[in-house]
C-alpha cells in the first residue's frame, strides 16, 4: 500500500454528486483516473472509452471458446462501472451490458449456481428494474441462484425493504430448506430477521400475497401450450394461492376501457414454440421490451390519417388594400355597455389612438395623430436641418443677379416687429428634394411668401368676403417682397403689377399679405436672402426650362419665367388658356395658390396642343405624313427615343387616316429629355400636358388614339346607371335595367362600337367595364355563318377580341394610352411585353376618356391569393417563385427600357394562365418560355402613374404628393426622392403577399454608423424555416434596398436590373430543379387556372 | 347659500388668436395678465389679456417656429419664456426681441416641456421616450438626459418632484435632486390612454386625465393609507340617443390658491372640481369647440381657455377650422373657485 501514490480526494470532491454510490463502493483510486480526464481534454477521453468498449466487444465475441465466458464479462462491467462514475449513460451503455449479459448465461447450468452471477442480476434488479421482485421471481422459476444463499439474503432483504416481512420470512425458510450456499451465514441472517420480527411484529394489514407467485396452471396452459407448469417453486405449492380467486359466472361485456396493451402484431395463432419444461418463464425480456406498451410503434404514413379540427378554421381574405385614412366619414368608437348602465361610446376614435395597422401595437396621442395627417409626423427634423445649413453655405445668386433696388410700396401689418422676420426655423428650408406637393412643403413655400406674417390668411377670413379675390386687392396695394426681389430683371417694381395683373396669373398667386418693411430695402434683402429663396429662386430657373422657346409667342410675356416664385408644376403651366386659372380662383383654399390642380389640365391637352401649334405657326404637316426613311423619328419611336424607332419601323398602321386628328407637326426635334426637372411630381397634371405638347410624334399620331377636343361626351352617368342596375339584378333585387350602352366612335376603319357589359372594377380613378366589341362580334357571326372567309375575318378583326375591357376616365387623361403604347413599342422583340396590357384604342372627349384595353378573365394575383387563402392558407412557394420571376422578368425589362410602373400591386397585376392543351405544355418548367410555359404569367395593368424616364434627365427625382402608407415605397413614405424605387418594392409587396398571404411590413434598420448611414429595410415577418431561405432573403433585399445594391450592379445606376436579373436567374434554377415537387408546378397552375375561371 | 350664475358676462373672447389649432395655453406665474399660447400653426403667441383696446386683450408678441408648437412655459420671470414641438426642438424665446434660441434638440417631437423653479430647470419630455433638463442660463444648457419606458405625453412639475405620464398608462414619479433612478413606477389608474398630468400647488399629488373622460387623483407619498386615499372619477360625458358619449379629458389646471382644478374636455365643457371634497364645483356652459387647454393665472382670477377643433373631438381629420380656434377669459367671481369645505 505504501508504493501507491496517494490519491488526491479534491479530485473526487468537485465529483461527488456525479458518482453514482454503489454498494460494495468505489476505489478512489480508480474514481481519480476515471475522473482526471474529464477535465483533461474529454474528447480525448471519449475516444479512448470507445476504444476500450470495442476491445471488450472483440474479447466478448471469442468469449465462448473460454472457460469462464462470464470473467470477460465480469470484467467489461466491472471496467464500465469504474469507467464511468456518475452510472447508467448512454455513453457507458452499462444497462444494456447487464442486460446481455445476464441473458447470455441465462439458460447456461454452468453459471446457474455462480455467486458472480447471480450479483449480475441483482445489480441489474437494484440499479435498473423497476420491479426488482419480478426479477427475483423470475430467477426463482428460472433456477438460477437457487442454492446460493445470496439469493435468498438479497430477496428477502429487498422484501423486508418493501414492508412485506411476513414475506421475507417466507424466503429465508425455503432457503433453508433449499440448503442455500453457504448455509451457516443464511441461517445466521435468517436468525437476525427472526429477532427484528419480534421486537416488531408485523401488523395485520400486511400483504399476504406469495413472495414467490405459483405458477397457474391455466395461464400456464394458455401462455405455454400444454406444457405442465411446474415451477421451481414447487415448496410453495403447499399453500392457498391468495391470487386465486373465484372467477365471475358470466363477464359483462362493457364498453371499451382503456385498452390493455397487446401485441397487436403476433397473428392470432401463432403459438410461441413450447418452451423446455423447465421454464415456464423463459425469458424476461429487456426493460425496454417490458416497457414497450409505453413507446408507440413506428408505422408507415401511408393511409394514415391525422385527426384535426373537423372544421377548417375560417380564414380571413386578403382585402384589396384601401388607405383607411380616407374613409374616416364616421369616426369609429369603441361602445361599452355595461349591464344597468348607459351604454358608452367614446368619442375619441380609438382605431385611430391604438393602432393595429401600422406599428402594430403602438399607440398615439392626438397630437401624434394630427401630426401624421399633417404629414408632419415621420421628418427627420434634423436631417432637415443639416439640409438647411448647407444651403447656407451656397451662393446666394438669386439675388446677386438683381440689378437695382428693389421698391416696396405698402406695408400691410399693423405693427412689424422686426424680430419677427428673422428666418432662423430650422427645417423651413427643405432639402432641395422636397416636394412642392406635400403639405409640409405647401406650408414651407407659404411660409416663404407669408414669412413676415403678422396675420395668417385664416385669421382674416371672417365677414372679408373679398379677401379670396385677389383682383380685388390686387390694385398695386401690396405685392409680395418675395416676388420682387426674385424678379432681378425689373428694375421698377410697378412694372410688375401690370404684369402680373395682364395676364391674371395673379389669381393663383400667392396671397400677399407678406409685410414688407418700409422702405428698408436692406432689410428686406436680406431677410429674404435665405435659403428658402434660393431654392425657390433655382427652382425657378430649372422650372422656366417648361417655356418653349422655340415658341415665344406663346409664353407671354417672357420675363415671366422668372417672375413665378411659386412652383410651376402647381400653377397652370403657360400654355394653359387664362380662363382656365380664372375658373380656378373660387378654388382658393387656405394655399390658394398652392391647391394642387388636379383634374382640369389633364383635359387640356389637345387644346394646348392645338393652340400652341396655331400660335406658334409651326410648320404643320397636314394630315397625312410623308414617311421616308430618315423621317422614321417622327413617328412613334421619335425623338426622344431614337434608339427604339430605329430597331423598329413604324407600324403601317400609323399611316391611316385618323378622322379625329386634325393636325399634325413636324416640330424640330428636340433632343433630350422634354421635363429639365431635376426633382417632380411624375403624375402632375401641368407636367404631363407639357410632355403631351412636346411629344414627337404628338400622341395624335398613335395608332388608336382618338382625339374630340371639343366634343363632350357625357356618356359616363348612362353608363353608370346601367352597371348600377346590373348590379342589382345580380345582387337579386327586381328593377328595370336600362338598355345596355352602346359606345360607338369614328375612327378611321368606319367607327367602331362597343356593348357595355358590366363593371369590372371601379379602380383608384376610373371605373373599368366589360365591354363587347361589336365589331368582334359581328365578325364572328358572320364567319359562324358562312357569310366571310376566315381570311376574311382576320382583316376584319385585326387582332382584336370580343371582349375588352373599358376604362372610362372621367376627366380624360392619356397618359395610360401613352405608356402602354410606349411599353409595346420599346418591349417589342422582348418575352415581357406580354406581361403589359395591350391598348387598343383611345378616345379622348373633352370631359371624359375611353381606354380600349385588352381582357383577361382570370382576376389578378390578389384573386390568386384569395384563393390559396381559401384553400390551404398560403401560396405554394413554387407558385409564388414562378409567379415572383414573371414579375421579376416583366420589371426588369419595363426598367430597362426606362419605364417605370409606379403603382404595382397584387391588384395591378392580372393572371395570365391562357388556355392551353395539356400536350404542348411539358411539365417541366422551361427558363425560356418554351413548352408553353410562357403562355402562362402575369400581366400588369393600370399604367396610370408610369412615368417615362426618357422624358426626364437622367438624374431626375421623383416625389410623390398622394398620402402613403405601408403599401408605398419607404422613400415615398418618408418623403424622400425616388424613381425606380417604387416598382422594386411594389413587387416585393406581391410577392411578400403571396408568400405570406398579407400585405407586407418592413422595418428599418438604421446601420451603426455616426452618421446613422442608409437605412436598411427588412420584413417584419419571418420566413416559414422550409422555404428557399437565401433566395427570398436576397430577393427581398435587392428589392427593398435598391440603392444598397447600386453599387454592385453593373450599371451602377438605378435601375439595378442586372441585379435583378441576378436574383431571377437564381429562381428560374431552382424553380427548373425543383418543379416537379409536390403535386409539380404545372398541376398547381393547373389546379389555380381551374379554380380563377370558376370564380369568374 | 346662493346659486350663482355665472353667466357670460364674466367671460370674455380674447380679439387675437392663433390661426391653427392651440397645443397649450398658460398663465404667467409672474404677471396676472400675461399669457401665452402655442399653436399649431408653428407661432407660440404672448398676449396680454387686459391690454389694448378696451381692456379687451392684445397680442404682445409673436415667436416663429418651424414646426407646429406642442407645448410652452414661463421661466424664472416674464422674460423667460420657453417652447417645444414638432420639430424635435427645445426653445428659448426672449419676449423682447422675438428671438429664438434652440436649447437642445430630442431625437423626435417634445410634446411637453415645464419649468421648475426649485432647481431652475426646463424639462421637456418627447415622443423620443426622453426626459432633457436644461438650464437655460449655462452655456451647455443640457444637463440631464432620462430615458423612459415609452413616448412621453405630458409631464409636471412641483417642488422637486417630477410627474411623467407616458404611452402604455405608465406614470413615473422622480426626484429631481436624483434623477438616475425614477422615485416610483406607477400605472395610471385609469384605463385608457393619459391624456394630460398636472401637480397640485401643495405638491402633494397630482391630478390625470385619460382620453376616456375620466380624471384621476392620485398622491405622491408611497405610503398604504395615502395610496388608499386616491380616486379616479368620470366626466366630460354627454348623452346622445340614449347613450353616454364620452370625450378625452385634455386639459387641467389647479386653481393656484384654493387648489381645487378646472378640466377641460373634447366636449367643449370646462369643468371646476374639489379634489378633496369629491365634488364638482361648476360646470360652464359649453364652448363652441373642444377644449384644447386651460389655466389660471397666478391668483386664481381669471381663468383662460382655449378651444379649437380636432381629434380630441372626435374629428377623422387632423384639420381644426380655423373658427373654432379661439382664446376665452374667464373672470372668476369672488369665491367662485373655493372648495366646498373652504
Amino acid at each position: 500500500m505504501a508504493n501507491l501514490p496517494t490519491t488526491d480526494f479534491d479530485l473526487i470532491e468537485g465529483h461527488k454528486e456525479n458518482i453514482q454510490p454503489i454498494r460494495s463502493g468505489r476505489s478512489a483510486r480508480a474514481l481519480v483516473a476515471s475522473l482526471s480526464p474529464l477535465s483533461a481534454n474529454p474528447h480525448a477521453a471519449r475516444s479512448e472509452h470507445c476504444a476500450r468498449q470495442a476491445e471488450f466487444e472483440e474479447e466478448l465475441k471469442i468469449a465462448a471458446e473460454l472457460d469462464d465466458p462470464l470473467e470477460v464479462w465480469l470484467r467489461y462491467i466491472n471496467w464500465t462501472v469504474e469507467t464511468f462514475p456518475s452510472g447508467h449513460s448512454a455513453e457507458a451503455g452499462l444497462l444494456q451490458l447487464l442486460e446481455r449479459a445476464t441473458k447470455e448465461f441465462a439458460h447456461d447450468s454452468q453459471y446457474k449456481n455462480d455467486p458472480r452471477y447471480l450479483r449480475l442480476w441483482i445489480q441489474y434488479a437494484q440499479d435498473f428494474t423497476d420491479s426488482p421482485t419480478e426479477i427475483f421471481a423470475y430467477l426463482s422459476r428460472n433456477d438460477i441462484g437457487q442454492r446460493l444463499a445470496l439469493f435468498y439474503e438479497e430477496y428477502a432483504a429487498l422484501l423486508e425493504s418493501l414492508g412485506r416481512r411476513t414475506k421475507a420470512g417466507e424466503i429465508y425458510r425455503s432457503g433453508l430448506d433449499n440448503n442455500a450456499n453457504p448455509l451457516k451465514r443464511l441461517q445466521r441472517k435468517y436468525g437476525e430477521y427472526l429477532q427484528r420480527i419480534e421486537a416488531n411484529p408485523p401488523g395485520p394489514d400486511e400483504p399476504s400475497s406469495p413472495a414467490l407467485p405459483a405458477v397457474r396452471p391455466a395461464l400456464a396452459a394458455k401462455a405455454f401450450g400444454s406444457s405442465a407448469a411446474s415451477g421451481g417453486l414447487g415448496q410453495l405449492d403447499g399453500e392457498s394461492d391468495p391470487q386465486r380467486q373465484p372467477q365471475p359466472a358470466t363477464a359483462k361485456p362493457t364498453k371499451q376501457k382503456m385498452a390493455i396493451f397487446s401485441d397487436a402484431d403476433q397473428p392470432p395463432g401463432d403459438k410461441p414454440a413450447p418452451v423446455r419444461v423447465t421454464a415456464g418463464w423463459d425469458n424476461i425480456g429487456s426493460l425496454e421490451h417490458r416497457k414497450k406498451e409505453n413507446a408507440q410503434e413506428a408505422r408507415p404514413w401511408a393511409g394514415e390519417i391525422l385527426k384535426q379540427q373537423t372544421k377548417a378554421p375560417q380564414t380571413e381574405r386578403l382585402m384589396v388594400f384601401r388607405d383607411s385614412s380616407k374613409m374616416h366619414d364616421t369616426p369609429s368608437s369603441l361602445s361599452i355597455s355595461a349591464p344597468g348602465k348607459r351604454p358608452e361610446r367614446i368619442a375619441a376614435n380609438l382605431e385611430l389612438v391604438y393602432s393595429q395597422e401600422e406599428d402594430e401595437h403602438d399607440e398615439f396621442c392626438f397630437e401624434e395623430l394630427r401630426a401624421k395627417s399633417r404629414g408632419l409626423y415621420c421628418i427627420d427634423w434634423k436631417a432637415q436641418r443639416e439640409a438647411e445649413k448647407a444651403h447656407y453655405s451656397q451662393p446666394r445668386q438669386p439675388l446677386e443677379g438683381s440689378r437695382a433696388p428693389i421698391k416696396i410700396k405698402t406695408v400691410l401689418s399693423p405693427s412689424p416687429k422686426k424680430g419677427k422676420l428673422r428666418r432662423k426655423g430650422p427645417g423651413r428650408a427643405a432639402s432641395p428634394t422636397m416636394t412642392f406637393h406635400t403639405k409640409a412643403a405647401t406650408d414651407m413655400i407659404y411660409d416663404i411668401f407669408n414669412q413676415p406674417l403678422q396675420k395668417p390668411a385664416q385669421g382674416r377670413e371672417s365677414g372679408d368676403s373679398d379677401e379670396s379675390d385677389f383682383a380685388d386687392d390686387s390694385e398695386g396695394d401690396y405685392t409680395t417682397s418675395s416676388m420682387e426681389s426674385l424678379r432681378g430683371e425689373d428694375d421698377d417694381a410697378e412694372s410688375v403689377h401690370s404684369d402680373w395683373s395682364d395676364f391674371n396669373l395673379a389669381k393663383t398667386m400667392p396671397k400677399p399679405d407678406g409685410t414688407q418693411n418700409e422702405g428698408d430695402e436692406d432689410e428686406a434683402a436680406d431677410t429674404f436672402a435665405g435659403p428658402d429663396l434660393a431654392i425657390a429662386a433655382n427652382k425657378m430657373q430649372k422650372l422656366s426650362i417648361f417655356i418653349d422657346e422655340r415658341e415665344p409667342s406663346k409664353s407671354k410675356p417672357p420675363s415671366r419665367r422668372l417672375h413665378i416664385p411659386g412652383p410651376p408644376e402647381d400653377f397652370n403651366p403657360p400654355t394653359l388658356p387664362y380662363h382656365q386659372a380664372k375658373d380656378q380662383s373660387h378654388m382658393q383654399s387656405r394655399l390658394p395658390y398652392m391647391t394642387p390642380i388636379v383634374e382640369r389640365t389633364e383635359s387640356l391637352p389637345a387644346t394646348i396642343a392645338r393652340k400652341a401649334l396655331q400660335a406658334a405657326k409651326t410648320p404643320s404637316r397636314g394630315p397625312m405624313p410623308v414617311i421616308d426613311d430618315d423621317d422614321d423619328d417622327n413617328f412613334l419611336g421619335g425623338s426622344p427615343f431614337h434608339s427604339i424607332a430605329n430597331k423598329a419601323p413604324p407600324p403601317l398602321d400609323l399611316l391611316r387616316k385618323k378622322t379625329a386628328a386634325p393636325t399634325r407637326t413636324k416640330a424640330p426635334v428636340k433632343q433630350g429629355p422634354i421635363i429639365d426637372d431635376t426633382v417632380c411630381n411624375p403624375v402632375d397634371p401641368g407636367m404631363r400636358a407639357i410632355i403631351y405638347e412636346k411629344l414627337q410624334p404628338p400622341l395624335t399620331s398613335y395608332d388608336g388614339y382618338y382625339e374630340y377636343p371639343s366634343m363632350a361626351s357625357g356618356r359616363a352617368p348612362e353608363i353608370k346607371k346601367f352597371t348600377k342596375a346590373t348590379g342589382k339584378r345580380d345582387a337579386g333585387l327586381i328593377g328595370s335595367i336600362p338598355e345596355a350602352p352602346l359606345l360607338e366612335f369614328v375612327t378611321g376603319q368606319g367607327g367602331s362600337s362597343y356593348t357595355v357589359k358590366r363593371e369590372l372594377g371601379k379602380g383608384a380613378y376610373a371605373p373599368v367595364y366589360l365591354v363587347e366589341n361589336n365589331t368582334v362580334g359581328d365578325a364572328e357571326d358572320e364567319l359562324d355563318e358562312g357569310a366571310i372567309d376566315r381570311k376574311h375575318f382576320n382583316q376584319i378583326v385585326r387582332g382584336r377580341k370580343r371582349l375588352e375591357a373599358l376604362k372610362m376616365e372621367h376627366p380624360p387623361s392619356a397618359w395610360e394610352f401613352y405608356m402602354l403604347k410606349q411599353a409595346h413599342m420599346r418591349l417589342r422583340d422582348h418575352r415581357a411585353i406580354e406581361s403589359v396590357v395591350q391598348a387598343y384604342e383611345m378616345h379622348h372627349f373633352k370631359d371624359e376618356g375611353f381606354l380600349l384595353i385588352e381582357y383577361r378573365d382570370q382576376g389578378t394575383i390578389l384573386d390568386l391569393v384569395n384563393i390559396a387563402k381559401a384553400e390551404s392558407g398560403v401560396m405554394d412557394e413554387l407558385l409564388v417563385m414562378f409567379l415572383s420571376i414573371e414579375l421579376l422578368r416583366t420589371i426588369e425589362a419595363l426598367h430597362a427600357e426606362s419605364l417605370i410602373h409606379g403603382d404595382i400591386k397584387a391588384d395591378n397585376c392580372l393572371v395570365r394562365f391562357e388556355p392551353i392543351p395539356d400536350n404542348e405544355w411539358l411539365s417541366k418548367y422551361q427558363v425560356d418560355g418554351s413548352g408553353g410555359w410562357s403562355k402562362k404569367g402575369i400581366t400588369f395593368i393600370d399604367f396610370g402613374r408610369g412615368i417615362d424616364m426618357k422624358l426626364f434627365r437622367p438624374e431626375v427625382q421623383f416625389i410623390a404628393d398622394w398620402k402613403t402608407d405601408q403599401q408605398d415605397c419607404a422613400e415615398m413614405r418618408e418623403m424622400r426622392p425616388w424613381t425606380y424605387q417604387v416598382d422594386y418594392y411594389g413587387i416585393a409587396a406581391i410577392i411578400h403577399s403571396m408568400l405570406f398571404g398579407k400585405y407586407i411590413q418592413t422595418v428599418a434598420e438604421r446601420s451603426g454608423l455616426p452618421g446613422g448611414g442608409p437605412k436598411n429595410y427588412k420584413l417584419t415577418t419571418p420566413f416559414k424555416r422550409y422555404w428557399e431561405y437565401d433566395i427570398w432573403l436576397e430577393v427581398f433585399d435587392i428589392l427593398l434596398n435598391p440603392l444598397q445594391h447600386v453599387s454592385q450592379d453593373d450599371g451602377g445606376v438605378l435601375p439595378i436590373t442586372s441585379s435583378v436579373r441576378r436574383c431571377r436567374i437564381r429562381m428560374q434554377e431552382h424553380l427548373a430543379a425543383n418543379c416537379d415537387k409536390g403535386i409539380g408546378l404545372k398541376t398547381m397552375i393547373r389546379k389555380m387556372e381551374a379554380t380563377a375561371s370558376r370564380r369568374r | 347659500m346662493l346659486n350663482i350664475i355665472y353667466s357670460a358676462t364674466n367671460q370674455r373672447e380674447l380679439p387675437c388668436r392663433p390661426s391653427d389649432a392651440i397645443s397649450s395655453l398658460t398663465f404667467s406665474p409672474h404677471s396676472p395678465t400675461r399669457l401665452l399660447v402655442s399653436s399649431w400653426d408653428k407661432y407660440v403667441y404672448l398676449y396680454d389679456t387686459h391690454s389694448g383696446v378696451d381692456q379687451a386683450g392684445s397680442e404682445l408678441t409673436r415667436f416663429a417656429h418651424a414646426a407646429p408648437v406642442l407645448d410652452c412655459c414661463f421661466g424664472e420671470g416674464d422674460g423667460e419664456v420657453f417652447s417645444a414641438g414638432l420639430d424635435w426642438t427645445v426653445n428659448q424665446l426672449d419676449p423682447e426681441t422675438g428671438k429664438v434660441k434652440t436649447l437642445g434638440t430630442h431625437e423626435n417631437s417634445v410634446k411637453a416641456i415645464c419649468y421648475n423653479s426649485e432647481t431652475k430647470s426646463i424639462i421637456s419630455g418627447s415622443w423620443d421616450t426622453f426626459v432633457h433638463l436644461y438650464d437655460p442660463r449655462s452655456s451647455t444648457p443640457l444637463t440631464t438626459k432620462q430615458q423612459q419606458p415609452h413616448k412621453i405625453y405630458s409631464i409636471s412639475t412641483i417642488g422637486h418632484t417630477l410627474v411623467i405620464a407616458m404611452a402604455q398608462r405608465s406614470i413615473h414619479l422622480y426626484d429631481l435632486r436624483n434623477m438616475s433612478e425614477p422615485w416610483q413606477r406607477r400605472e395610471s389608474s385609469l384605463k385608457f390612454q393619459t391624456r394630460t398630468v398636472e401637480c397640485m400647488p401643495n405638491g402633494l399629488g397630482y391630478a390625470s386625465s385619460s382620453i376616456e373622460g375620466r380624471v384621476a387623483v392620485e398622491f405622491f407619498d408611497p405610503s398604504e393609507e395615502s395610496q388608499a386615499r386616491k380616486y379616479a372619477f368620470k366626466c366630460h360625458r354627454q348623452v346622445e340617443g340614449g347613450m353616454d358619449l364620452v370625450y378625452p379629458v385634455n386639459s387641467l389646471a389647479f386653481h393656484p390658491v384654493y387648489g381645487t382644478f378646472a378640466s377641460g374636455g373634447g366636449d367643449g365643457v370646462v369643468s371646476l372640481w374639489d379634489g378633496m371634497a369629491k365634488r364638482r364645483l361648476r360646470q360652464y356652459q359649453k364652448f363652441g369647440a373642444n377644449v384644447a387647454s386651460v389655466s389660471f393665472n397666478k391668483d386664481g382670477k381669471y381663468l383662460a381657455v382655449g378651444t379649437s377643433g380636432g381629434f380630441e373631438d372626435g374629428r377623422p381629420d387632423g384639420e381644426c377650422p380655423p373658427e373654432t380656434v379661439k382664446v376665452f377669459i374667464r373672470e372668476m367671481a369672488e369665491g367662485e373657485g373655493k372648495g366646498k369645505g373652504q
